[in-house]
């Protein structure tokens, strides 16, 4: 039953996201070659859509959907900028960035920045363990949310790291059944590869 | 006896809704209660179907001891043989909300636990959702909107509309569409004040609504807004505001006796203390500071400060992270350490904000301290990377 059910969600999502790409400008990324993506060089293994910004230092790519599975890149946020984009700066402003954070704090500014992002009340840290990000110190947060409205179990997995003043951030997301494990090996290749 | 009396005595008074239709003789309470007519069988149906979905949503609190308190409190407050036909459920949601399906399923947002401070504060909001169930608002709403149509094809085609077909997601859809006018928010706390007189408790509504404008009024004074006070509403609202809420309890608890009675307060408080961090955490993680820190005051005042609420305080300071928030943030670790009930996560804070105040030897003996009593925190790693430094 929750399998059935899971599957109309993500069909609905599934045309959500694909009834705008010629408008918002879906771009076609393809496998093994290396794509520029702001400041960042990103090698995936398989083919990838580029859709829109969430944020203005953001990108976003999907392939079955942003509903279904998709990793955010974001580039040198600077100091006092937000990580997703103010939509609604009035009713729900978006957390600021501040370089003094220190590393597992960066986890504490990613969950408070996709909260307000995603209206969601349920999100839990699983694990935020310190690794190499191109050479340099990083964190990455594991985590489970729920989206308002829903019943679909999440997960995601981020990698954050501050060069230089700013913050780098890719984040991937999908619902653990079945998406989640399926896209993750690409989604750790992809951001084990990314340079700045 | 002399209580049930009384509330049938309003229920009558409250309205031809219900008197009127001698298929609805039986109320929506009763004991093996079966749904009446098309309209009605056909929308517990579907709420049946919803529930059974919604049972198993990741939102939904799995802590039986606090649903079996809250249910406790919705008994009081309608008594016994009413609350027999409901099903609580708390739901994870920041928000100040509840909301009760036509087939007895009622929902509770942990925002509304964590925004009332007494027993009797509760039953006034659980008796209003309740009221609306009892009064069958949703079924004569529906009845009047639907004309000839068949309800279980419309219901579908409401939920294709949005393009969703999860039980809450439907649930959503259709307490949307069923969303009830004024009259029948001002009738249901009528009904749910009559509960509250025929009940042990002392009417304690007003305070509610007081609060709940005091708190928009932080937050919009932070974020520059400016003031909304209507003493009447807009031609959109759904609901009367706050202010005309205020305003007609305040005279129903002028009435003689209207505040007689134990407040449950105290076992308020114990109940939900345990519970604070599943409370508090979506709202300290918000980016509603000044609303929120009302709430937490408020909480703080109203049944004083313990381990776990001052760390609330602390995080909701260190979150926001301006130079001098940090300070706050440290002392409000500080003195949730020195209650003795603090959780681990408080040196966690005391740690943090330590360090990046430059206190940096008693930055770490705190975070030591939270690794010696969560060697298995979800950023404990991260933590001893700090620590090597
Ligand atoms: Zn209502």
């Amino acid at each position: 039953m929750v399998h059935l059910r899971g599957a109309i969600i993500l069909c609905a999502a599934l045309s959500a996201a694909w009834s705008l790409p010629a408008s918002a400008g879906w771009k076609l990324v393809s496998g093994n070659q290396v794509a520029r993506v702001d400041s960042l060089s990103i090698t995936p293994q398989s083919d990838w859509n580029q859709g829109g910004r969430p944020g203005e230092q953001g990108r976003v790519w999907t392939q079955d959907g942003v509903g279904l599975n998709a990793i955010e890149f974001f580039s040198a946020v600077p100091q006092g900028a937000p990580l997703y984009k103010e939509r609604d700066k009035k009713n729900n402003p978006m957390p600021k960035f501040d370089s003094k954070l220190l590393l597992p704090e960066l986890a504490d500014f990613f969950e408070r920045s996709f909260r307000a992002q995603n209206q969601v009340s349920d999100f839990t840290i699983l694990e935020s363990t310190p690794t190499d990000i191109g050479g340099r110190k990083g964190l990455a947060v594991r985590y489970r949310y729920t989206l308002p409205n829903d019943e679909l179990t999440r997960l995601g997995e981020a990698r954050m790291a501050v060069v230089e003043g700013k913050l780098y951030v890719t984040n991937f997301y999908a619902p653990q059944l079945h998406y989640f494990d399926a896209g993750l090996p690409e989604a750790r290749a992809i951001m084990e590869r990314t340079r700045f | 006896m002399m209580r049930r009396l009384f509330v049938a005595a309003v229920l009558l008074a409250a309205g031809p809704a219900i008197a009127k239709d001698a298929a609805f003789d039986r109320p929506t309470y009763a004991g093996a209660y079966e749904p009446q007519g098309v309209d009605e069988r056909g929308l517990w149906m579907q709420f049946d179907e919803h529930e059974r979905g919604f049972r198993d949503s990741p939102l939904v609190v799995r802590d039986e001891a606090l649903t079996r308190y809250v249910k406790g409190v919705l008994c009081k407050a309608v008594g016994e043989d009413r609350c027999d036909a409901t099903r609580v459920y708390v739901v994870q949601d920041k928000n100040f909300n509840a909301s009760m399906a036509p087939n007895g399923l009622m929902i509770v947002h942990t925002g509304l636990l964590a925004r009332v401070y007494s027993e009797a504060e509760l039953a006034t909001i659980l008796g209003h959702e309740f009221a609306h169930f009892e009064l069958r608002h949703s079924l004569n709403g529906f009845k009047k909107r639907r004309g000839g149509t068949d309800i279980l094809a419309w219901l579908s085609l409401s939920g294709a509309a949005f393009g969703q077909s999860t039980a809450a997601a439907q649930m959503a859809v259709v307490t949307g569409v069923f969303s009830f006018n004024r009259d029948q928010e001002r009738e249901a706390d009528f009904l749910s004040a009559s509960y509250i007189r025929a009940s042990s408790y002392p009417l304690r509504a007003s305070i509610v609504w007081k609060r709940l404008m005091e708190e928009e009024d932080a937050l919009r004074e932070e974020r520059k807004q400016r003031k909304v006070r209507r003493a009447t509403p807009g031609a959109t609202d759904t609901h009367p505001t706050d202010m005309q809420r205020f305003a007609y309890f305040s005279e129903l608890e002028a009435q003689p006796s209207a505040l007689d009675g134990d407040d449950g307060a105290a076992a308020y408080r114990d109940a939900t203390a345990r519970v604070l961090p599943t409370l508090f955490d979506s709202l300290v993680k918000s980016n509603e500071f000044a609303g929120v820190d009302y709430v937490i005051q408020t909480r703080g005042s109203t049944l004083g400060w313990d381990g776990l609420l001052l760390y609330a305080r602390g995080e909701l300071y260190r979150l926001r992270g301006n130079p001098r928030d940090l300070m706050t943030a440290r002392q409000l670790y500080e003195e949730a350490i020195a209650t003795g009930t603090a959780p681990a996560e408080a040196w966690r804070g005391a740690g943090l904000t330590a360090i990046r105040g430059g206190d940096s030897a008693a930055g770490r003996s705190a975070l030591t301290e939270y690794l010696t009593r969560m060697p298995t925190a979800s950023d404990a790693a991260a933590m001893k990377i700090l620590l090597e430094n």
